[in-house]
């Protein structure tokens, strides 16, 4: 179904939680090495339609396509050694590890033989410089500010060499200079390759960072076309009830 | 306590000691010098100046190793009020088998590299001692089975090697094979006194029952009685109805039976709720337990069991009764009788003790030959009987002598309105058999007459 | 590529944090091991009264580290680790019982320690896909069942006083001493070396958070299916190993839940997760159990005594006494670099 200018596609995407209907016939696609936005207002769905994709919730109806190959409803460390990965919205870390071994978690290979790897130490520290986090190896992730800890879960997104990262909310909790410098790596990641999609609950991070926006309500999409398409488009702006889009 | 151990282990010559460096280091040695019991010191086996230790191997848990217990510190003091052994004082040392044949194990090689004992005394199960009996043979310890009655123990090995087991005795109980043969005599005596004719002989399948099966048939018939039928049953076995049908329906007049393991609380139960038309007869261990009555809500009565000593009904020898009484006086919780197994224990001190002394040494690291000799001369007055053993070219070396003359085999049984007050309640046991020691008629139930 | 030491500053209350050997050994942890090992290897020589009783906790060492490298790892709390080794033992007895008494122990040791990986197998595969308390109620049932199974088929295991035609090692308590250290030893030390792995890592990781293992590309149950084959060959290999130290096979002491119970508490008074503490408590435990209390009769007063003593030690010390000691001394070195 998906070409390779369309890596990832959502098509009639249904969950339904009791006679809750969280996500109702979703559709849409991404384009190859493009930055999407991905937004709506609290409660619009969002995260169980990435739960969805990532295999950490079973879709009631609908499928997923990933490289071509369907991934509906597969296990997730299926979905992320198939090239995709998420930044969750809370940082998720191995609290008790070291942020080195917390690399390594997503770094190693998946095999229960594979007992060390001198490819494995490279590449953590390779990650580790690119994140800014070379100097708190050996640190727990408690002891890292919050913007250390949202790195972390980047470089643990990273090393899994993903063709397309899902970043979920990213921008949350930082100030204006911690938000430029992390669009800054995101655009790095574009010019690596990778496809992008951020997920936000409005566009005040992603004005000047993406390329499209998609607009989910109640489980709907609502709109999907460039940052000033969407901004303009009233139904939207309705639906945030007149707060900033 | 361990100071002096500590002291004594340097006293100690031969040059098998090694001297224990308590205070080295190494945290465990640190908790060794905690004061625990016992000394780490090597030594050799009862070699010395201090006390001389007897260990006990009995499944405590029982009522008849509780009993058997209870009797050898009950030895102790006596031993140690009548001068000792060699002048030296005696202790305990208590090893809880746990019915279990690797515990016992470990308890064995505890009692003599850790406590350094003389003797050991014991078991209950015969599948307990038979899964020692290479070890005691290989540590050259003196062993007294107190209560194992596996015909194995000694034929199959003293008896097959005996400069391998020569250390090994059995003093208590007469063994199974020689149960078995008087099981058949004493339903001999059955059928002279009541006529019947037609016997059943149902056993639970283990060890020791063996020989039941295998000779008591064979007793019976010589005698020109009748075999109704053979059964060897689970020692799991809950719902005794089909047993006892089969028994009835094979017409015949008396259960023989031979249970351990089985409590018989549920057999007796059914048996007398029932009516059977047949007397329950043989070896039943739960039954010797003078706390039995209360169990079955009397339904023991009419019951009969093997038992050494007699249940202390029976004067088997000028011993009998007052070591009964004395147990009885001092043991107030159950079992308040020392059941077969008591008396052997019992025994087995003062034997070992006349052994030691004619030999001059419980050092049997060096001198076991002597003491075996003497263990082998032993004739002594005990309290289950006159202790003699086979000697080593018998079929049982080392096995304790049977007959009225020396260790009997006495029948007890559960009776209403008896005079013996040994026990409270209203059932009480009477010794029926061997005629030489009987206290009593042997009676049937009521509802057979 | 050069590791730094961590400077904790918080630990939680599980205490596995940092794996016992990722960190450099300071002066003092490295002077007390050394002090330790050489201590234990050389038993016969100071406390040979003692040999025998060092020999069981060396198999015991066994059983503690193999099941912390699955359970003290991933958090999968194994109730039934006894079925395990308890199957290699009669797989042992089972054969010179009914088959061939004279059967060679070349033959039966590695048969034994493939039953014991087969029911490893047989319990992890459908449990591990359920969570934490129904995996742990499995475990727990099926030494349950196998306890029964032996009763049940009684004429084959001889039932309650078990089997007793397997061959002792020997009763040369320094040689057996040694024939239990060897294996304890080497098997010690590939799970030690298995923890510190990539591989360990993971499964500690799942430990702490299964959904981010997946997350980050790992099939958690395969690895969880592989950490438990780990853990049952040491186990069949230890299972073995017991029965020829006691020459007899009965549930009491191979099989019952009792025994799975103790592993985890020697475990847990070690540190889970760690692998040398478990292995470190086993003598502990044992020499608490057998010679401190040894004055106290019977199995009840006993097993008050030795898990009143586990109790406060968790309680003073939920990460295990053994870990504690070692963070201890490595904080009496200060902050090394």
């Amino acid at each position: 179904m998906t070409s390779a200018d369309t890596p990832l596609e959502v098509e009639n995407l249904r969950k339904e939680f009791g006679g809750l209907v969280a996500v109702d016939d979703l559709s849409f696609e991404v384009n190859s090495n493009e930055i999407l936005g991905f937004i709506g207002p609290n409660g619009a769905g969002k995260s169980t339609v990435f739960n969805c994709i990532m295999g950490v919730l079973s879709p009631t109806d609908g499928s997923v396509y990933l490289h071509s190959d369907e991934i509906t409803g597969q296990d997730t460390h299926e979905t992320v050694n198939q090239g995709l990965a998420r930044v969750s919205q809370e940082s998720n870390p191995f609290e008790e590890m070291t942020v080195e071994d917390n690399i390594r978690i997503f770094a190693v290979s998946n095999s229960p033989f594979a007992f060390s790897s001198n490819d494995d130490e490279e590449v953590i520290r390779s990650l580790a410089r690119r994140m800014g986090l070379e100097d708190e190896l050996g640190t727990l992730p408690d002891s890292l500010p919050h913007a250390g800890r949202r790195r972390l879960e980047i470089a643990k997104a990273l090393a899994t060499e993903p063709d397309i990262l899902l970043l979920d909310e990213p921008f949350a909790g930082m100030n204006q200079a911690e938000i430029r410098d992390l669009s800054e790596e995101i655009r790095g990641f574009r010019d690596e390759g990778i496809t992008l999609v951020v997920v936000d609950h409005n566009m005040r991070g992603l004005m000047q960072l993406v390329d499209r926006v998609i607009v989910l309500n109640e489980g709907r999409k609502l709109a999907d076309g460039t940052p000033e398409e969407v901004a303009d488009d009233e139904r939207v702006q309705s639906a945030y009830l007149a707060g900033e889009v | 306590m361990s100071h002096d151990d500590v002291a004594q282990n340097s006293r100690r010559s031969a040059g098998a000691n090694r001297r224990t460096f308590l205070k080295t280091a190494g945290t465990l040695a640190s908790t060794a010098a905690l004061g625990l019991s016992g000394c780490i010191g090597g030594g050799s086996g009862g070699g010395g100046s201090g006390p001389v230790k007897i260990g006990h191997l009995a499944p405590v848990q029982l009522d008849m190793g509780k009993g058997s217990m209870n009797s050898a510190n009950m030895l102790v003091d006596h031993l140690n009020e009548d001068g000792g052994i060699l002048d030296r004082d005696v202790e305990l040392v208590e090893g809880d088998t746990q019915l279990s044949p690797s515990q016992a194990n470990q308890r064995v090689q505890e009692m003599v590299n850790q406590e350094n004992v003389a003797m050991i005394s014991g078991t209950f199960a015969s599948e307990t001692m038979l899964g020692i009996e290479d070890r005691v043979a290989d540590l050259n310890v003196p062993f007294l089975d107190t209560g194992s009655a596996s015909p194995q123990i000694t034929e199959g090995h003293v008896g097959q090697n005996y400069e391998k087991y020569k250390n090994v005795f059995r003093n208590n109980p007469v063994n199974a094979d020689f149960q078995a043969d008087l099981l058949g005599e004493y339903a001999k005596f059955l059928s002279d006194q009541h006529g019947w004719n037609s016997f059943a002989v149902v056993v639970e399948d283990a060890e020791w029952t063996n020989p039941v099966t295998n000779r008591t048939p064979g007793v019976i018939e010589d005698a020109g009685l009748e075999v109704a039928m053979t059964r060897r049953i689970s020692p799991d076995t809950t719902d005794f109805t089909p047993i006892l049908d089969s028994v009835e329906e094979s017409g015949a007049s008396c259960m023989l039976k031979a249970i351990s393991h089985i409590t018989g609380t549920a057999m007796l139960s059914t048996w007398g709720a029932g009516e059977y038309p047949f007397a329950q007869e043989g070896i039943n261990v739960a039954s010797m337990s003078p706390q039995y009555w209360s169990d079955t809500n009397g339904g023991c009565l009419y019951e009969t069991t093997a038992e050494s000593g007699g249940g202390g009904t029976a004067e088997i020898t000028d011993k009998t009764v007052p070591f009964t009484e004395d147990y009885a006086g001092r043991f107030t919780e159950r079992p308040t009788l020392p059941m077969y197994m008591g008396y052997g224990t019992y025994d087995a001190g003062y034997v070992f003790k006349e052994a030691a002394e004619a030999a001059g040494t419980v050092d049997f690291e060096n001198n076991l030959d002597d003491i075996v000799a003497e263990l082998e001369n032993t004739d002594y007055t005990g309290t289950a009987g006159q202790i003699q053993f086979y000697g080593q070219d018998h079929q049982y070396p080392h096995d304790v002598k049977y007959g009225n003359d020396f260790a009997p085999f006495p029948i007890v049984q559960w009776q209403g309105d008896a005079e013996n007050d040994m026990i409270e309640g209203e059932g009480a046991k009477v010794c029926v058999w061997p005629e030489e020691f009987a206290a009593g008629d042997h009676q049937i139930p009521q509802w057979m007459a | 590529m050069s590791k730094s030491v961590t400077s904790v500053t918080e630990e939680s209350a599980y205490g596995y944090g940092i794996p016992l050997f990722d960190t450099r050994v300071n002066l003092y942890q490295g002077g007390v091991l050394a002090v330790l090992l050489v201590s234990l290897v050389t038993v016969p020589v100071w406390a040979p009264p003692w040999a025998y009783l060092f020999a069981l906790a060396n198999i015991w060492a066994i059983f503690a580290a193999s099941w912390d490298i699955i359970s003290g790892h991933t958090n999968y709390i194994s109730f039934g680790h006894s079925f395990i080794s308890g199957a290699a033992a009669y797989t042992t007895a089972l054969l010179t019982f009914n088959v061939n008494p004279d059967m060679a122990i070349y033959i039966t040791f590695p048969l034994s320690v493939i039953v014991a990986v087969v029911a490893a197998l047989v319990f992890a595969l459908p449990s591990l896909r359920l969570s934490g308390p129904y995996f742990s109620l499995l475990t727990f049932v099926s030494v349950l069942v196998a306890t029964k199974a032996v009763f049940i088929f009684s004429t084959y295991t001889n039932g309650e006083m078990g089997i007793s035609t397997v061959s002792v090692l020997t009763f040369d308590t320094t040689m057996l001493f040694y024939y239990t250290l060897v294996p304890a030893v080497i098997i010690t030390g590939a799970l030690l070396y298995i923890s510190r792995s990539n591989v360990g890592k993971v499964l500690k990781a799942i430990g702490q958070n299964e959904a981010a293992v997946e997350a980050a590309g790992l099939d958690t149950t395969r690895f969880k299916l592989w950490g438990f084959v780990y853990s049952a060959i040491p186990m069949g290999i230890g299972g073995a190993l017991l029965a020829h130290f006691y020459g007899n096979v009965e549930p009491i002491a191979f099989l019952i839940v009792d025994r799975s119970i103790e592993i985890i508490a020697i475990a847990a008074v070690g540190g889970m997760g760690t692998i040398l503490g478990p292995a470190g408590a086993a003598y502990l435990f044992l020499f608490l159990r057998d010679e401190v209390f040894k004055a106290f009769l019977g199995p009840n007063a006993r097993w008050v005594a030795i898990w009143s003593v586990v109790l406060v030690l968790l309680v003073l010390s939920p990460q295990g006494v053994l870990k504690r000691l070692w963070t201890f001394l490595g904080n009496l070195g200060g902050d090394s670099s």
